[in-house]
Formats: structure tokens, C-alpha cells, sequence
């Protein structure tokens, strides 16, 4: 595929007709494993300023998922609540920095993430194109409702302001952060994602030769035969048929030289975002990176802090 | 490195990890076409082989389906579970080595690592240390790359963080890429300035395990690669973020081949280019037309 404008990009991605009852099922299926969220205080990990803690929950067919918790040791009333959803091949972080900022903060391990593939590890590379071939099995679906129920996790903590929750994340986590705001559309006050993986699925393989995309054209290179189920199955988890239910404050950051999440998509993906107040941060010469070393990093902060009002902590 | 480590008790413990990997020497390598991970022009193996202490490893191994002899790359793992299969773009011009060390997946039958944990797992001992196993994981990886057929032994590069330093401290590198982020160069100083993860996990061990610190300190010492850089006669580029210019320079100060810091831009694209250019230019490789394929509007 060459286009001459990466604004002028069309995504293939198309909504199913089923699409929303096929997620109302899937939602519900979801609802009848009970969260039972656990907190275990790591003081190891823990400072004079915050409290670090590990966290585990129930989610889809029963799997227990991993995470980390950390929020500020000194504090009145509520907190602001920061969910952060990891990337593909890495390990989820410790939200400690977010908890210097002033929020309850809360990083998930969704399934096939260490700490949470005891059931389900279907590796890296290999998650995404994990049963590809069929929509009700494929290996994002659990995923996907790990990281909804990792933000049900922070939103039902004691401490946590429901109204004031964040939710951020780059690349993998830039597409759960999109995920998240779509599914959870009256509860997320404000959302970063970065470089957004998953969005525009079957065109991102064909615009880009590095993974995790690759994995796909692997995948077709293996079974050319499946193209069509492999397309089918994607419609059903393209971000890009999520993102109009998305209502909340929203700024999206990409790399025009982004060979890993291609910037084609990402202008697509931020043009199907509903709601009003949105922003796209676009960088020039950057790649996967979308703009985090040229201090992208402190405009996610001060928009944050604007939607959010976290606590002071310590100095800060 | 630290002001009161003993160069013999540095080059001692080296050799001695040397002599344990060179024991290994005639032990088996299987290796397995991975067709999912091969196209027309280049082909990607599985490749599993004993690291000291009978543990077993695993690494991708790509090279071009043809031509050769080609440019032995070893990927020095980075600090977390997943090792990528080696891209397109690296493949299509070197014989490329990318090692899962053990703890990380692939090589996790018998020790999984932990993150965070990783970085002080086995402190305060010099002989417990889990990384004196990564770095010899490292070292033998680099033996069996050196040993495939149709690579050319005299021209090793390495590329990785400052783990790929040691390595080519311990072996005949002619090529050295050190990109950000660094983790054992003057760790135990650097650690003190940041809470950020993985350095963080130093801070998290010296604040919990105030009695051993001393120890840990000495030992995480004799991981410096700074300590070791005079014996590394590759041309050497270490590219570095402007927070790490200081121990960049150090480190590369020290080296006793040709040198220079690369000072990121914080622009991905062109921070990737300059490096990936570089280490064509020292190598003698191919220069790479980048991962980012035309799209015609640039």
C-alpha cells in the first residue's frame, strides 16, 4: 500500500452488524466471574511518600490477573485514580511515578503478561494472532475485558473518586486506553493514548514489515487461505470500531515516522474518536516513540492535572 | 566503576566465568528453521545450546537466504521477558543472534525472571549474583554465533545496552553499539539520582537491606562495564539519552578502540537512523533503507 498523505488514509476496518451485541455478550459473560480484587502491600517497593501494593483479580473465564497499585501514603478524602495499560512486549510498570504525582494509580498485567499466564501465555511474538482465525476464541478477547475489569478494579477501591479516574497508556496501551474509554464511556474523566496498536489491524500489515503487525503478514504467509476469517475476526477487535462511543477529554499523540503503529491509522482512529474535546499531538521525525522524548511526557501530565486535580505528595 | 574495586579481584572473577563458558565449548547446539519467522529473502532459526551450570538457552538466529559469508550481530537482551524475533531490517543485512537469557521467556524452564526484581536478584554475593549467569548466558551465545557457518568471525558487532559492553569486553567485538538505556554503568551512583524503574530496584534493595549494601555495591562493581573497557578494542558508539551524557562519556572515554556519544535527539526516527547508519558504516554492512517503508509523502 503507498498513499501520498497519511491524513488521507481510508481504513478497511469495518464495524460488523453484530458488533455490539457480539461485545454485550461477551461483556456479560465477563460480569458473572466475580472481580474479588486483592491487594497484598509490598514494602520493599514502598517509600516514605507512596505505598506500593500487588494486586490481583478475577476476569474472563476465571483467569487471575495480575497488576500493581500504588498511591500516596498521606492523604484526605479521595483520590484521583490513574489506570495505566501496558504495551505489547513489555512488562507492566510500577505506577510509583504516578503515585508521586498525586493519583491512586493502578498498572494491569492482563492475561499472558507475567504474573498473569499461568492459563494463558501464548507468548510474544504470538499473542496477536492467537486464534485469529475465529472471533469468539481469539486471544484478545480475554485481553481486552482484563483491562476493562482493571479499570473496574481501581474504580471500585474505597479511596479512589470515581468521577476523577484517568486512564493512559502507549502503543498496546494506547489502544486499551482508547478500549477502556469506548467501554467505559460515563466513567473515564480523561484520556492519553500513545501510538495506538490495534487500530486499523489488516492495513497496519500491509503499511509496515516490523512487529507485532508482522506477526500478521506471518500469519497470512502461513494460511493465505484464512485472509478473509483473519479480516473478519479483526473487525470484531479494531479500535477503530470502538472509538465513536468515546465521550470523555481525549488527546492522542502519534510518530509520522512510526513504523511499528503506523501514522496512517492513527489519524484515522482520532478522526472516528466522538466527543468534542480532543487534541492529536502529530511528530515530526519521530517513530514508535510518538513524541516522548521531545516532552510529550509533560504534556500528558499537565492535561491530566487539569482533568484530575491530583494531590500533592510530599514536595511536589 | 567503584573507587575501591580491586582489579584483581575483577579480572579473577572474569576469567573465572570465562574458563566456565569456554568448558561448553563442545557441548551440542540444536538448531530448527522457524518457518513463521522466515521469508523469501531470509531465513530464522531457533537455536538452543547449554549455558554454565547445565542451564539450557535459547535464540533466534536470522540471517539472508543468501550470499555470505555475512557480519555476526549479537543482540544483547534488553531488561525485560520478551526478546524479539530480529527485524526485517537487520536480518536482511547481518547474521543476527538475539538471546533470551535465562529468566527471560524461552529460557525459563528452570528461573523466571522477575520485573521488577531482576536487577538485585542474587545480591549481596559476586558468586549469587543472577547476572554473572546472564553475562556468561551472553558470552556463550556469542561462541555459538561465531561458530554458525557463512558468518565472518573476524568482523562480531554487538548492539545492545551496556550488557553488550561487557560482552564485547570478554570477547573480540570489532563493532559496538551501546544504545540508551544504560544499566550497569556506574549503576550504584547513577541509582541514586532516579526512582524510575529498573534503576529503582538498587534504591528499593539499598533502603530494605541496609546491612548488605556494602557488599551489593562492591559486586554490582565488578558489573561495570566502564571497569572492563580498556579491554574492548571495538569501534564503539554509545548513544545515549542527555540525562545519561556523563556516564556515556565515561564509559566510552575508557574504551580503548575508536570512539564517540551519541547524544539522542529525543526524535525516534532520526535517533534510530543515526545509529543504524553508524553501525553500517563501522561494519561495512548495507546501509538500511529504515523500518519506515515510503510512504511518498516525506
Amino acid at each position: 500500500m503507498t498513499i501520498s498523505d497519511p491524513k488521507a488514509f481510508q481504513s478497511s476496518a469495518v464495524k460488523p452488524a453484530d458488533f455490539d451485541s457480539f461485545w454485550e455478550d461477551t461483556l456479560g459473560r465477563a460480569a458473572s466471574v466475580l472481580l474479588r480484587p486483592r491487594l497484598e502491600p509490598m514494602p520493599m517497593r514502598s517509600t516514605p511518600e507512596i505505598e506500593v501494593f500487588e494486586a490481583r483479580y478475577n476476569s474472563y473465564r476465571g483467569l487471575e490477573i495480575a497488576g500493581w497499585y500504588a498511591r500516596p501514603r498521606d492523604f484526605d478524602g479521595k483520590l484521583p485514580g490513574m489506570l495505566y495499560v501496558p504495551g505489547y512486549v513489555s512488562e507492566p510498570k510500577l505506577p510509583n511515578d504516578l503515585a508521586l504525582q498525586g493519583y491512586a494509580s493502578f498498572s494491569a498485567a492482563p492475561r499472558g503478561k507475567l504474573r498473569s499466564n499461568s492459563v494463558f501465555n501464548p507468548g510474544y511474538p504470538g499473542l496477536l494472532v492467537h486464534n485469529i482465525h475465529d472471533r469468539d476464541p481469539y486471544g484478545y478477547r480475554g485481553f481486552y475485558l482484563d483491562a476493562l475489569r482493571a479499570f473496574d478494579f481501581l474504580a471500585g477501591l474505597d479511596e479512589v473518586d470515581e468521577t476523577r479516574i484517568g486512564v493512559q497508556g502507549s502503543s498496546q496501551g494506547g489502544a486499551l486506553t482508547l478500549l477502556v474509554s469506548s467501554m467505559r464511556p460515563e466513567r473515564v474523566a480523561a484520556a492519553s493514548a500513545g501510538a495506538p496498536y490495534l487500530c486499523s489491524m489488516m492495513d497496519s500489515a500491509s503499511l509496515t514489515r516490523s512487529y507485532p503487525y508482522e506477526e500478521i503478514n506471518e500469519y497470512l504467509r502461513a494460511y493465505p487461505e484464512r485472509e478473509h476469517a483473519v479480516r473478519n475476526t479483526l473487525n470484531y477487535y479494531d479500535i477503530h470500531n470502538f472509538v465513536d462511543r468515546i465521550v470523555c477529554p481525549i488527546i492522542v499523540n502519534i510518530g509520522l515516522r512510526d513504523d511499528v503503529c503506523p501514522p496512517e491509522t492513527g489519524y484515522a482512529v482520532f478522526d472516528q474518536i466522538g466527543g468534542t474535546e480532543k487534541k492529536l499531538y502529530a511528530y515530526e521525525n519521530c517513530a514508535h516513540d510518538a513524541g516522548s522524548g521531545v516532552g510529550h511526557a509533560g504534556v500528558i501530565d499537565e492535561f491530566m492535572a487539569s482533568h484530575l486535580a491530583p494531590v500533592r505528595v510530599g514536595g511536589n | 566503576m567503584s573507587g575501591n574495586l580491586d582489579a584483581q579481584e575483577l579480572m579473577s572473577y572474569w576469567r573465572t566465568v570465562g574458563y566456565e563458558v569456554s568448558a561448553l565449548a563442545g557441548s551440542g547446539v540444536e538448531s530448527e528453521v522457524l518457518e513463521r519467522h522466515s521469508d523469501e529473502s531470509t531465513v530464522t532459526h531457533g537455536v538452543r545450546f547449554e549455558g554454565i551450570g547445565g542451564y539450557p538457552l535459547f535464540a533466534y538466529y536470522s540471517l539472508p537466504r543468501e550470499g555470505g559469508p555475512f557480519i555476526p550481530l549479537f543482540h544483547a537482551p534488553g531488561y525485560g521477558s520478551v526478546v524479539g524475533v530480529p527485524t526485517v531490517e537487520r536480518r536482511s543485512r547481518y547474521a543476527v543472534m538475539a538471546l533470551c537469557h535465562r529468566g527471560q521467556r524461552h529460557s525459563d524452564k528452570f528461573y523466571r525472571a522477575a520485573y521488577p526484581g531482576l536487577l538485585t536478584d542474587g545480591l549481596p554475593g559476586a558468586g549469587s549474583y543472577v547476572w554473572r549467569g546472564v553475562v556468561a548466558d551472553c558470552l556463550r551465545a556469542i561462541d555459538v554465533l561465531l561458530s554458525r557457518h557463512n558468518v565472518d568471525g573476524q568482523r562480531l558487532a554487538i548492539s545492545g545496552n551496556d550488557l553488550g559492553a561487557l560482552a564485547a569486553a570478554l570477547r573480540p567485538a570489532k563493532s559496538l553499539l551501546v544504545v540508551t538505556p544504560l544499566i550497569f554503568t556506574r549503576l550504584a551512583e547513577r541509582a541514586g539520582s532516579t526512582d524510575a524503574y529498573p534503576l529503582q530496584e538498587i534504591n528499593d534493595y539499598r533502603r530494605t537491606c541496609p546491612d548488605r549494601w556494602e557488599e551489593a555495591k562492591s559486586t554490582l562493581g565488578l558489573f561495570d562495564p566502564s571497569a572492563l573497557a580498556g579491554d574492548i578494542s571495538a569501534n564503539t558508539m554509545v548513544a545515549c539519552t542527555a540525562g545519561e551524557k556523563e556516564a556515556a562519556a565515561s564509559l566510552a572515554g575508557r574504551v580503548s578502540g575508536e570512539s564517540e556519544v551519541y547524544v539522542n535527539t529525543g526524535y525516534g526516527y532520526l535517533d534510530h537512523k543515526a545509529q543504524e547508519d553508524w553501525l553500517s558504516a563501522s561494519t561495512g554492512a548495507p546501509l538500511s533503507d529504515g523500518p519506515f517503508l515510503p510512504r511518498g509523502f516525506s
